[in-house]
């Protein structure tokens, strides 16, 4: 706990030092660091973020250090078994031996795909509305093959392959060490090295000296180097701040700014003292980098050492790990009834709360915008309102319900959330409806926070039922169950409905219509006439308490199919694996939650008829 | 009276209400993925009953009505003014004005688009689902006599006809959607136009009602020369022209079109990628606004429409061919929108009044 506390003190308070890590890179419409980069691709290849290896050759190691490792020794890594096929499937159509661990290097499966050229071809022939699971899956592991190529060859230009020892060439391009040059160095001293390449043109070859001979070598290798220059996805050279470069688009012989020449000698330094694993050096020349950048260029560098930083310390998975904890603790609490154990659970679930806020804000942050902007997003941000209300509640009470209640919700709504993080970059660009940061305030968050509230009140309502048939005799905590789930369903029918009113406004505002009864609408609509529906069945007298404790309690289904199941309305658009997973848990869900508290509240009322 | 509005006003009607409300969201919500969101719409929430197999039932507009009467029966109960009723009243007030708003909406708003070429000029937009046939009278030198035969007389078997024509139009058949096809041989000697290359083909409703290609055949009579049969579909290259008793006539069927009281031209169409990427970061668009020879420019974007005369400019969309591109502005006229707003806001202070003065003081009894 204290490591937590003391990290999250370290990431508020230095981000003015800048590692290898944080060297700016456009990828995906934004600049980020170059460590989110390595993070998403290697979730994309490896599907983890982190390597770890069984494999004598190649240590373990975390995603930067992976990326600049294929960098400096672009030939040894494609041995490096980097890709996950999890499919046997797939992986048996590619002629591979099917493994345990379902990881397979470059080699091998550039290989599968020689010896079943067929396959691809078929593969491109074929009507996408045709494509099988297993067809998708082919065609992404290709991709995934072209896009490593592309990354390994990245940095090539700047690696140090060439030696240069004759003194004479060496004087006329200004080389004063002993270093081997990189294929960059002399793009960049083109004009120098033109003249050399003249004077070797006008010789005839039986009158070379030995400079000659070393320049014709020198420019035989530089050809044969060239052959790379198709991987450009690497794009860390700036022009102005949207348009970005990669390495080798600089290589073509066109005129480089101030600003790029510099950048591209100090990345041919950076990646000498890299191999040289200099450390000090790594990062004076990370540093004069990103201080070059932010000189010339409108960006606030110092959201690219936030960003490593959140990509390192993985916040929510230690907030849920807290709020276990606390629930265990709780737990313990129930058993030996001591004053300590429960405040200890609600401290766990204070520090998970914290985590957790913590890592929303370095979120909002890092993309200088509001909470909630995708499916993802939305699930933390209602996992974080649901703690929040729950806290508030055990604050006032102190009888471990509201701990009980945050902690299984928070962690529940967390491992939903790292499913959806599993599908790759959390952190992307909106297309331009969405780009408004006032209605995404607004309007989102409003309504995600109604979410989360109706929530708590079909949790509470749950607890009320199942308290009714545990222990019906005990008339007062019914009560004030009562009550407070009575207060939350009208909390709840405020955010949501003023949210769903708002997602109208904002509708009306973008697009000229109020309401047009589409899908997501809809849903967000469902769940306000679902609290206006158990409200009014209570003022009429037409349900009891326990018949309205069964009506709230059910309101989580309604919420789960508001929140998801809309989003399984076009599922003939993008019918990959996932979607079905998404379909089949939902239904899990729903069924489970309808038999259980069913059963619950015909037990309850027959518990409670006994007492009267 | 007093019975009446209790009994009409009674809570238990409002649950079943919206009990049957929730039924119909959840099939209409459902349903879209088959049909498509505006069959889905006009079966379930914009019509007064829809089918359930072989029940009539009721649908969106009459379960909104009987949830207006009943909530407006709340006023005549007594004590609705008390500090403990107050909040709820207010909130009452809001639903009912929202459902006023939503009733003005669906009786009296229009809606449409405007598509201009980058340097082009528009005074009209075109409603996404109606379609009008026109007949134009071309032959006066100085100005086109326009009849204009829109979307409720577009039926099979119906006859048009009009003093200012002097022939008349039979219907014989009327497509939502369809397409040409050429025919193999030609066609009997009745068939004029391009009906005697080409007949149209009955497609199934598409999804998106927008992108139905509605047709027309119909049966030219009482002409001096040009009787036959003829058809029309939406987006024909080759106008259908007509020479008949020494005057020029054209047949167009097209969408449904509402002229504005000012012009729109368009300067310039942009829009912005985020970098490096084709994920779209904005649109917009740069017109100039014309009314009676006086022009200013106006920048429509993402969620900044323009806002005169009662019309709103919306950029909805846009078509880029080649080097030209062609923006699509959505266009409302809606006397209700500033129903939601207002009720929203009376709606809010009635619940958090309820909320905070009210629902909070059992918290504290409950708790001394």
């Amino acid at each position: 706990m204290i490591r937590m506390i003391y990290i999250l003190l370290i990431g508020i308070l230095l981000s003015g030092d800048f590692t290898y890590k944080d060297l700016p890179i456009l990828q995906s419409g934004r600049i980020k660091p170059l460590d989110s980069f390595a993070c998403n691709h290697l979730l994309q290849f490896y599907g983890k973020k982190q390597f770890k290896s069984n494999d004598e050759n190649f240590n373990s190691a975390i995603a930067s250090d992976w990326l600049f490792e294929i960098f400096i020794n672009p030939e040894e890594e494609l041995d490096r078994k980097i890709f996950n096929i999890r499919n046997p499937e797939v992986a048996f159509s590619l002629g591979l031996d099917v493994n345990d661990f379902h990881k397979y290097s470059f080699k091998e499966i550039i290989q599968g795909f020689q010896e079943n050229q067929d396959l691809l071809e078929s593969l491109k022939t074929k009507d996408e509305l045709n494509q099988t699971l297993v067809d998708n899956q082919i065609i992404e592991v290709y991709r995934n093959i072209l896009s490593y190529d592309e990354i390994t060859h990245g940095m090539y230009c700047f690696l140090p392959l060439i030696n240069i020892s004759n003194n004479a060439n060496r004087e006329f391009l200004g080389v004063n060490d002993h270093n081997p040059l990189s294929y960059s160095y002399f793009m960049r001293n083109i004009d120098k090295f033109k003249v050399l390449l003249q004077d070797l043109l006008d010789t005839e070859e039986s009158n070379w000296n030995e400079s000659h001979l070393e320049l014709s070598h020198i420019a035989i290798q530089l050809q044969k180097m060239t052959q790379f220059n198709y991987a450009q996805s690497l794009k860390i050279i700036p022009m102005d701040n949207d348009l970005w470069y990669s390495p080798w688009e600089m290589m073509d012989g066109r005129p480089l700014t101030k600003l790029q020449y510099d950048i591209l000698e100090l990345y041919e330094k950076l990646i000498y003292s890299y191999i040289e694993n200099d450390i000090n050096d790594i990062d004076n020349y990370t540093n004069s980098i990103i201080d070059k950048i932010n000189n010339n260029l409108d960006l606030n560098t110092s959201l690219l050492s936030k960003e490593t930083s959140y990509n390192k310390h993985n916040i929510f998975l230690w907030s849920m790990v807290f709020y276990l904890i606390a629930f265990f603790v709780m737990g313990i609490s129930w058993m030996i009834i001591n004053k300590y154990v429960t405040v200890s659970s609600f401290v766990f679930m204070i520090v998970g709360f914290l985590l957790h806020s913590y890592g929303l804000i370095s979120r909002m942050i890092i993309m200088q915008r509001p909470p909630v902007t995708t499916l993802y997003e939305s699930i933390l941000f209602v996992s974080f309102i649901l703690v929040l209300f729950a806290l508030i509640f055990e604050y006032f009470r102190r009888d471990t319900l509201g701990i009980l209640i945050a902690s299984i919700g928070g962690v529940f709504l967390h491992f939903i959330g790292f499913k959806y993080a599993a599908d790759g970059d959390t952190l992307g660009v909106l297309v331009a409806v969405l780009n408004s940061n006032f209605w995404l305030s607004t309007h989102v968050t409003t309504i995600t926070t109604g979410y989360g509230v109706s929530l708590v009140a079909g949790l509470m309502a749950h607890v009320y039922l199942i308290v009714c048939v545990l222990m019906p005799q005990n008339k007062k905590l019914l009560n004030k169950l009562f009550d407070n789930t009575y207060g939350l369903t009208l909390m709840g029918l405020f955010f949501t409905m003023f949210g769903t009113i708002l997602g109208g406004i904002w509708a009306d505002q973008s697009w000229g219509r109020f309401w047009g009864w589409d899908p997501k609408e809809n849903g967000a609509l469902l769940i306000v006439l679902w609290h206006l529906m158990m409200l009014h069945l209570r003022v009429s007298g037409l349900v009891q308490k326990i018949g309205y404790a069964y009506g709230v309690s059910l309101v989580n289904i309604i919420v789960a199919l508001a929140w998801f199941g809309v989003n399984l309305l076009n599922v003939g658009l993008h019918s990959y694996g996932f979607t079905d997973n998404v379909a089949t848990n939902l239904f899990l869900f729903i069924g489970f939650e309808i038999i259980f508290m069913t059963t619950m509240y015909f037990l309850a009322k027959k518990r409670s008829l006994n007492f009267v | 009276m007093k019975d009446y509005t209790k009994i009409i006003g009674s809570p238990k009607i409002f649950s079943f209400t919206v009990m049957w409300m929730i039924i119909l969201v959840f099939i209409g919500t459902v349903v879209q993925k088959d049909i498509g969101l505006y069959a889905a719409q006009t079966q379930y929430f914009s019509s007064w009953f829809s089918w359930f197999w072989f029940l009539p039932l009721p649908s969106g507009k009459l379960t909104m009505l009987v949830m207006f009467v009943n909530l407006s029966c709340y006023f005549f109960r007594p004590n609705i003014f008390s500090n403990k009723k107050i909040g709820i009243t207010t909130t009452h007030l809001g639903v009912i004005l929202m459902l006023v708003g939503g009733a003005l909406t669906s009786f009296f708003s229009n809606e449409g688009s405007v598509v201009i070429d980058e340097g082009k000029i528009s005074n009209y937009y075109e409603n996404y689902y109606n379609k009008e046939l026109i007949v134009v009278n071309t032959s006066q030198p100085d100005s086109d006599y326009f009849t204009v035969f829109k979307s409720p007389l577009l039926i099979k078997d119906k006859i048009l006809l009009h003093e200012s024509i002097p022939f008349k139009i039979e219907i014989l058949d009327y497509f939502v959607n369809c397409k040409p096809i050429s025919r193999i041989y030609e066609g009997q000697n009745e068939l004029k136009g391009m009906a005697k290359n080409f007949f149209l083909q009955q497609l199934p409703i598409e999804k998106e009602y927008e992108k139905n290609i509605s047709g027309i055949i119909y049966k030219l009579s009482n002409s001096e020369s040009s009787d036959g049969v003829y058809m029309n579909y939406i987006g024909q290259p080759i106008t259908q022209t007509l020479h008949n008793n020494n005057k020029d006539y054209m047949l167009i069927l097209r969408r449904e079109r509402t002229y504005l009281p000012f012009e729109l031209e368009l300067i310039d169409f942009e829009k912005v990628m985020h970098p490096g990427t084709e994920v779209p970061k904005s649109y917009s668009s740069l017109v100039n606004l014309v009314e009676n020879n006086i022009s200013r420019k106006v920048l429509i974007s993402m969620n900044e429409p323009l806002r005169y005369r009662g019309y709103t400019f919306y950029q909805a969309s846009f078509i880029e061919n080649g080097l030209k591109q062609t923006t699509v502005l959505a266009t409302v006229e809606n006397h209700g929108r500033l129903f939601p707003y207002i009720s929203t806001i009376i709606m809010c202070i009635g619940i958090l009044y309820h909320m905070l003065f009210i629902v909070s003081k059992r918290f504290y009894r409950k708790e001394n």
